[in-house]
């Protein structure tokens, strides 16, 4: 199936319940951590991947994109986005996150990630760490991709339980 | 004792009583929220719903790696708001 065809059945089809509150249709199942050496990651089983994906669909249609003066009024606000609304790329990120803990994720391998696009803009990003290595949810893209994919310059991660941020390898 | 029928303004009044009644019993089953139309409409969703999850359970994701961090850094002024105004309902704000 075509990403794109993906994002338009998710955004035609979709309706307002099923994205406005996904944890009351799709029971939630708490995953455990898998810890491969480097902190906790979850196993990505057809269900956690189809959560991935459907996470990913849902609220990149749920969300019209605005920047936070026309959405909010304000020049920067980091904020969830509850049932449909305006927001950018942090409210996109913060509102997979939320809905991703929701469905029972495990919010320490839930990472929210800074980036630099080719054109220069400062992004952000979810990371989401799994036992196949690490996905980003964006909402410049219909799917969740390898990081690897992406042609932006990685800046910081955080690591949540701790205060700061931490750099990112370019590689 | 002569027992007498209706007068004809009695069943008269009857009759309106009961064509009201008839009207009013139409009109509530014709209001009812679960008539057949409304159902349809959630079935229909439903089925619209499964088919959405159908389609993402249909993706597979290519193989990734793992990124890697190294030192500290100061978080973005916009993640401290967020963390403040949702603390306690997200463990991985740690301020």
């Amino acid at each position: 199936v075509r990403p794109a065809a993906l994002a338009a059945l998710a955004a035609a089809l979709l309706g307002a319940s099923w994205t406005a509150a996904p944890a009351a249709a799709v029971a939630a199942v708490p995953a455990r951590c898998v810890d491969l050496g480097d902190g906790c990651r979850v196993a990505l089983t057809a269900r956690r991947e189809a959560e991935l994906v459907g996470v990913q669909l849902a609220v990149n249609a749920a969300i019209r994109p605005a920047s936070e003066r026309e959405a909010f009024g304000v020049a920067e606000l980091w904020t969830p986005i509850e049932g449909r609304g305006r927001g950018d790329c942090d409210d996109y990120a913060l509102t997979k996150l939320h809905r991703l803990v929701g469905l029972g994720w495990p919010r320490a391998a839930l990472r929210l990630t800074s980036a630099v696009l080719p054109d220069g803009q400062d992004h952000l990003v979810l990371a989401v760490r799994t036992d196949r290595g690490d996905y980003i949810l964006d909402n410049l893209r219909a799917l969740p991709v390898a990081w690897t994919e992406l042609p932006y310059r990685w800046l910081e991660q955080e690591v949540p339980g701790d205060a700061a941020w931490r750099a990112l390898a370019a590689d | 004792m002569t027992v007498r029928g209706p007068t004809t303004a009695a069943r008269n009044g009857l009759a309106r009583r009961v064509g009201c009644c008839v009207l009013a019993l139409a009109a509530a089953l014709l209001a009812r929220p679960d008539h057949a139309c409304a159902r349809g409409g959630d079935e229909t969703a439903a089925l619209v719903r499964q088919v959405a999850a159908d389609a993402a359970a249909a993706v597979r994701l290519p193989a990734s790696s793992a990124m890697r961090v190294g030192e500290g850094r100061l978080p973005p002024a916009g993640y401290l708001d967020y963390c403040l105004r949702f603390r306690g309902r997200d463990q991985g704000c740690a301020l």
